[in-house]
């Protein structure tokens, strides 16, 4: 257990959703040195959930959207995953006891979050072993088939949470104002892994965008994957140097397949994979839809301070590969 | 009854040449210069969804391929002294481009490029119509395999071309000996292209395009 190290990740559907958008973004952690990316070696995920239900929703209704929600993952056909239910389990989620549990749980005090996704890595490998979930059940659910009015999705924030659970972090595809309450409201998004929920009645997050299947795809790759998708790979600079955090967005001129992705590091380096072959149009933007801890570590010397910007050239992305580097532009706000 | 008269059409064809005082020479080369003039290739919006699952767009594109110029040639082989059979090469440079604008977040409007090659191999047929003095006046149309690579040569596409239009070879000498300039070809054709570069959101391009050659007698 002392080779274990948990990390919890409060990535939810914030309920005063705000804005933002961006492609996917992997979960890492360092080992011994080297960066490693956050994945289960070993399939099928085995998951119980909590028997114990909130209104409205009792703990089988909970297991059939946990079902719905891990098939919608597992079925995108350029991913290999796997999960099954393990059975109903009187264990707690958020537990450090090697078993991987789903369930719903109180928490008054996060008056904005709907759930939190909670990993246990071996921190020889940077493997998962553990991952928890749980429900806010301060909020009021639903798993009615269309949704229904001023209740929040249970399958819609599962989808988002097990997103979490297989390794991927928040989007910043979407775009939010801030609520006079405080908090943000989402206007519109194009991603799962947005780190703000649509309002409550929507159902809308059962289903996964380019972005969600992209970054799944690429964290789980088949062999189709890989021979079938290409990647761009450039820097976002200001005055010749580069910038740390900004969003940058692919969009293909033929298909509309919208991905994205971060700058990494200090250079502006980033790289985007999973793309359809074909011609894309770049954009960068600072993060400013959504908090940035919602995406880096707090300590992390996230730039926001310049302006959205389009590249000046259209990118060719060939399949199995990258095409030229592409070099964006921006200036200060 | 309608099997005898479509015979008689069809021998009746390379019968109706008396106007033409000599026969073109068997076989032909020409290598020359084209243009190929703008497409417009559709607009669309990048989206993102509203909670009510209408679409909001994040910005739009107006997109175009831009005019072209390169190099043609056609290796032609006369059947009668109407009707030849025509095989056709074309290189072209043409410019990609998509007007990016109406940006949600306030991005300045920009014009994003991506120069292409586009390489067309085909074959068709050319019909001589009737000359006037030097100028002999003709009808073609041919089918052709259409490939495009970005300009870094990563990514290639392809598709297939139909051009068809007509032109006059302007004749200044008479036959003799063997690659020896013998005429100018102006040709001036429609172009319907479909795939190629995954780029348009229209099914098909349609362009004018114009070339000049020097054909050379083989």
């Amino acid at each position: 257990m002392s080779a274990r190290i948990r990390l919890a990740l409060v990535l939810v559907a914030l309920v005063a959703a705000a804005p933002s958008v961006f492609a996917y973004l992997s979960l890492g952690t360092t080992v011994n040195g080297r960066s490693v990316q956050t994945r289960w070696t070993s399939m099928p995920i085995r998951y119980f959930i909590t028997n114990r239900g909130v209104a409205g929703v009792s703990a089988a209704q909970m297991q059939a959207a946990a079902v719905a929600s891990f098939s919608t993952w597992s079925q995108v056909p350029t991913a290999s995953l796997s999960a099954s239910f393990a059975g109903f389990t009187n264990a707690e989620p958020v537990r450090d006891d090697g078993a991987t549990v789903i369930g719903f749980q109180p928490h008054e005090e996060l008056e904005r979050t709907l759930g939190v996704t909670a990993f246990t890595l071996d921190r020889t490998t940077g493997t998962l072993v553990e991952a928890d979930i749980y429900l806010n059940s301060a909020f009021d659910w639903s798993v009615a088939a269309s949704g229904e009015a001023n209740k929040f999705d249970v399958q819609s924030t599962l989808t988002h949470e097990i997103g979490h659970l297989l390794g991927l972090g928040h989007s910043l595809l979407g775009e939010t104002v801030l609520r006079p309450e405080g908090g943000r409201r989402v206007t519109s998004k194009r991603s799962v892994m947005f780190p703000i929920a649509y309002l409550v009645g929507t159902t809308l997050d059962r289903t996964l965008q380019d972005d969600d299947i992209a970054g799944v795809s690429d964290t789980y790759p088949t062999g189709k994957f890989l021979n079938s998708t290409g990647s761009v790979a450039g820097r976002v600079t200001l005055d010749g140097a580069g910038v740390f955090g900004a969003h940058v967005i692919a969009v293909n001129t033929k298909t509309g397949q919208t991905v994205g992705a971060f700058t990494l590091n200090s250079q502006g380096q980033f790289t985007m994979d999973g793309l359809e072959p074909g011609i894309y149009v770049l954009r960068v933007e600072p993060i400013d839809d959504a908090d940035v801890g919602s995406f880096f570590n707090d300590d992390a010397k996230v730039d926001v301070n310049f302006r959205a910007a389009f590249y000046s050239k259209l990118v060719a992305v060939p399949v199995g590969g990258a095409g030229a580097s592409a070099e964006i532009k921006v200036v200060r706000k | 009854m309608n099997r005898a008269r479509l015979l008689v059409f069809i021998a009746a064809l390379p019968a109706a040449t008396p106007a033409f005082a000599q026969s073109p020479p068997r076989l032909l080369l020409d290598v020359g210069a084209v243009v190929v003039g703008a497409a417009g290739a559709g607009s669309a919006t990048a989206n993102y969804t509203a909670p009510d699952g209408s679409p909001v767009p994040l910005f739009s594109l107006s997109k175009s391929v831009a005019p072209a110029i390169g190099v043609n040639t056609h290796l032609q082989i006369r059947l009668t002294p109407r009707v030849a059979l025509e095989v056709t090469g074309e290189w072209t440079r043409p410019n990609l481009r998509t007007k990016l604008s109406g940006d949600a977040d306030g991005a300045d409007n920009v014009t994003a490029t991506q120069p292409v090659h586009r390489f067309v191999l085909g074959g068709g047929a050319v019909v001589r119509l009737k000359p006037f003095g030097k100028w002999h006046t003709f009808t073609r149309a041919s089918v052709g395999w259409l490939r495009e690579l970005s300009d870094d040569l990563t990514l290639y596409q392809d598709g297939w071309v139909v051009q068809a239009g007509g032109g006059a070879n302007y004749q200044w000498q008479e036959k003799r000996g063997h690659l020896r300039p013998y005429a100018i070809r102006t040709d001036l054709w429609l172009d319907i292209r479909q795939g190629g570069l995954k780029f348009s959101t229209k099914p098909r391009l349609f362009a004018p395009a114009f070339s000049a050659a020097l054909i050379l007698k083989l």
